[in-house]
């Protein structure tokens, strides 16, 4: 009989390495395909185009009219806002204000906080040769981010599920009753679903009710998946909250805006 | 004014159209909108009993918007946000003519790794008479003086150590050489003002009362040096400057014209014993800075003292940070043109003329053929500046610079520092003859079909209140608050963004430049509350 509620001896150094599995890779690609289309947000009004004004620079003192040489419309141009990626900073605020951790490593004591070497890998600008961020999401960016998010969801997960006061738990803030059956039980099925509600909520500010479950159930099943790997550890359940907040973390809902 | 704020009012009901015939709950409208709104405007996304607030209240309200706007977070936002243009990172070489150097420290000046004994690099073969003494004898402590100057060994030429506690860390004791460590302010021999750039060539000069004359390694070897602290200093003293417009809520515009900064001890021990001594770093007029320098030691680097400015202050324009980034007249005014009047300086169509036409003779800049095309704006630009040290942090002020100087003819005689560093010396084209002994923004000022001798004398704040007075800056602020928020540029070019880039704006200098305000009317239009590229 294996419980479905861990009690992990395991230290936050060393997290679950569930979601760096090529499986839930691959898994999580398609699902951060479906996210981004889901994040398209509503449509705006099509743009007033006016006629180019004449482009003149008589000087450099008077204002000028700038203009391009004439609208190359590719379709309707609404003026909304431009979707872009959360900046280092942002991430660093949002990821400590959510998790309560930074991604800190190693034997040292303190530990070595890890973003500020990677600030300028992540983008950041010296403000020496560089002085707009990069915002791209890069194959450098992609790995730190991978990193970064299961580094801190493996040590959030691990002191939620051993934090009984639910009112201190972050992530993991209703844990399922014990089963033997793992996932099939529907009492765990429900405290599961209603996690990812709370989480959906509280990381990507989407309010799913109850009677919606096409937003939650991609990640039920890679709960689900990651639980059923790991059944030979003593702590499946950890593998599978780690697994989807990291999922979580790196999708374009938390890390655009 | 009228109908423009009857635009913005459209722009805003167009939203709450376009998104009611969405398929998002009007809550998870809400939620995306916080985040957006809280990582905006205070750098992060809400807290999950902030969302949880939310979600009970039901609807995001207006006073959401107030609260995000009244945190510390948003001062730090909107100073990063002016970091890229305004302050960036300080890097400024500092000299070590007086920069003294530990003997165990690894640099390709040290020849002899032992002991813990500093030095100043530069100094030796002045001091010991001879090339290869760069230090002092480091096995034996210095007893020997005349005159207050260390007598050196008849042999070797060199002189011991001795003990000194330095201004940096006035608790300790640190082991200095002894010509090195001379403390007088006057060469006892030399009679040369040690305090000045003349002890450059007097031996019985040294880094003076407790080194105060030199930068120096603090005792937590190796890091930080006093140089950095001191360009920490000049850097915090600017976004302290720019954090206490933005918290006390003032017009935004003090950016650019305020009289007001702040110093702390590190910059208090600078400008009182260091500002002629440094050689290179900033060589010219401390007699008179615009303001008593307050009484704090070095060690006192969390003590600020808030200064009033007379004179020619303008902001972080004159900042010695800003000063020293941009270290020359041009580069100054370059930069106020980039970030202040969202402008840049470009070639004319086509590029320049070949350097051999003749019209590429010209020495004036603001005149030689395509030159001009960027020049005969940005001289005029650059002279706001010309009552400042290039390469420096100081005011050129009068009576020690007056406009011209007689003195300051290479055929005149020999030339003083402040001449050659701050004047026309000599004609290097016969149409500058008539400026020679001129500070060296006079250099063509006065021809043109816009003399610019007045910019000159009324310095940057000039500048500064004409692009107040004209809305250039207000535009300019607006025009980077909407390419912050709304995360592309304007599209000046569609009648409906111009006109509300006008109308925010004309709020903006209504509001007398206040920034909160700002943000606030450009998160409630319909650019900041809709996607771009989303299909009708
Ligand atoms: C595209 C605009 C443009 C053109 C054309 C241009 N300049 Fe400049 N020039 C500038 C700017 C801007 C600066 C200030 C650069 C900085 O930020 O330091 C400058 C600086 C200089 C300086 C340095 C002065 C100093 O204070 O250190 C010299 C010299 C100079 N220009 C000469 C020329 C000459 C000669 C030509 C024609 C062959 C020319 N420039 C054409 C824009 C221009």
């Amino acid at each position: 009989m294996r419980p479905a509620l861990a009690r992990p001896a395991k230290s936050p150094a060393s997290p679950p390495s569930a979601p760096g599995t090529a499986q839930s890779r691959s898994r999580r690609f398609v699902l951060l395909a479906v996210c981004w289309v889901a994040s398209s947000a509503c449509p705006g009004e099509p743009a007033v185009v006016a006629p180019p004004p004449e482009l003149t620079v008589k000087d450099h003192w008077s204002s000028v009219d700038v203009a391009d040489a004439g609208p190359a419309s590719l379709g309707p141009e609404p003026l909304g806002r431009r979707s872009r990626r959360l900046s280092v900073q942002q991430l660093e605020q949002t990821i400590i204000t959510l998790t309560g951790d930074t991604w800190a490593v190693g034997p040292a004591n303190p530990p070595i906080e890890v973003v500020p070497f990677l600030r300028t890998v992540l983008g950041q600008p010296d403000y020496l040769s560089e002085f707009r961020e990069s915002l791209d999401i890069g194959p450098t960016f992609t790995k730190f981010m991978d990193n970064w998010a299961s580094e801190v969801c493996a040590s959030m997960v691990v002191r939620d599920l051993t934090q009984p006061n639910p009112a201190l738990r972050r992530f993991v803030m209703r844990i399922p009753p014990a089963s033997d059956a793992g996932t099939d039980n529907a009492a765990v099925r429900a405290a599961v679903e209603q996690n990812l509600r709370d989480a959906k909520l509280h990381l990507h500010g989407e309010l799913v009710s109850p009677a919606e479950t096409a937003a939650i159930e991609p990640y039920v099943e890679v709960w689900q998946q990651l639980y059923l790997r790991n059944l030979a550890d003593p702590y499946p359940d950890a593998w599978a909250w780690a697994g989807v907040c990291t999922l979580m973390l790196t999708d374009p809902e938390f890390v655009t805006y | 004014m009228m109908n423009r704020l009857v635009v913005v009012a459209l722009l805003a009901a167009a939203t709450a159209s376009a998104q009611g015939v969405c398929s998002m709950s009007r809550l998870t409208q809400d939620l995306q909108l916080y985040r957006r709104l809280s990582l905006d405007l205070r750098g992060r996304a809400p807290s999950a009993a902030e969302v949880d607030a939310l979600v009970a209240r039901g609807a995001l309200a207006d006073s959401d918007v107030d609260a995000l706007l009244r945190t510390d977070d948003f001062v730090k936002v909107e100073r990063e946000h002016l970091r890229a243009d305004v302050y960036g990172a300080l890097n400024v070489i500092w000299d070590t003519d007086f920069g003294l150097t530990r003997t165990d420290q690894t640099s390709a000046f040290v020849y002899e790794v032992s002991g813990d004994v500093f030095w100043i690099p530069n100094r030796g073969p002045m001091y010991r008479q001879s090339a290869a003494f760069r230090t002092c004898d480091l096995g034996r402590e210095q007893k020997e003086f005349v005159n207050d100057v260390p007598v050196a060994d008849p042999v070797t030429g060199r002189e011991g150590w001795v003990s000194v506690a330095p201004y940096w860390a006035p608790d300790t004791t640190i082991k200095v050489c002894a010509f090195d460590a001379q403390a007088h302010l006057k060469g006892p021999m030399s009679g040369v003002d040690c305090s000045t750039q003349a002890a450059r060539g007097a031996r019985d000069c040294g880094c003076g009362p407790d080194l105060r004359f030199c930068q120096g390694y603090r005792t937590e070897y190796p890091t930080p040096t006093t140089v950095a602290e001191l360009n920490r200093s000049f850097a915090e003293q600017t976004t302290r400057f720019v954090d206490r417009i933005l918290r006390d809520r003032r017009p935004y515009s003090d950016l650019i014209l305020s009289d007001e900064t702040e110093v702390n001890g590190p910059i208090a021990h600078y400008l009182r014993w260091q500002t002629q001594t440094v050689y290179s770093a900033d060589t010219s007029s401390r007699s008179d800075l615009g303001y008593p320098i307050p009484a704090l030691e070095f060690t006192e680097t969390d003590k600020w003292q808030p200064v009033r400015v007379t004179g020619r202050a303008a902001g972080v324009l004159t900042q010695p940070h800003f000063l020293l980034k941009f270290a020359t007249r041009r580069a100054r005014a370059n930069r106020f043109y980039n970030a202040f009047l969202c402008s840049s300086f470009q070639a004319p169509p086509g590029g320049l003329p070949s350097p051999g036409e003749p019209c590429s003779k010209n020495p004036n800049l603001a005149e030689r053929c395509g030159c001009d095309s960027c020049h005969r704006s940005l001289e005029p630009m650059s002279a706001y500046w010309g009552r400042f040290a290039e390469r420096g942090l100081h005011e050129l002020k009068l009576p020690e610079f007056p406009s011209r100087d007689p003195a300051c003819n290479a055929d005149a005689g020999p030339l003083s520092d402040n001449c050659r560093q701050h004047y026309i010396t000599q004609a290097r084209h016969p149409a500058e003859a008539p400026y020679v002994g001129m500070l060296s923004a006079y250099l063509f000022a006065d021809v043109g079909p816009t003399p610019f001798t007045d910019a000159i004398e009324q310095g940057p704040r000039a500048l500064a209140r004409s692009a107040v007075d004209s809305g250039a800056f207000a535009r300019c602020t607006v025009t980077k608050q909407f390419t912050r928020l709304v995360g592309r540029a304007p599209r000046e070019e569609l009648a409906d963004e111009r006109a509300l880039v006008d109308s925010l704006t004309e709020r903006f200098r209504a509001s007398n430049h206040d920034l909160r305000a700002l943000v606030k009317d450009l998160v409630f239009t319909r650019q900041y509350r809709t996607q771009e590229g989303a299909e009708p």
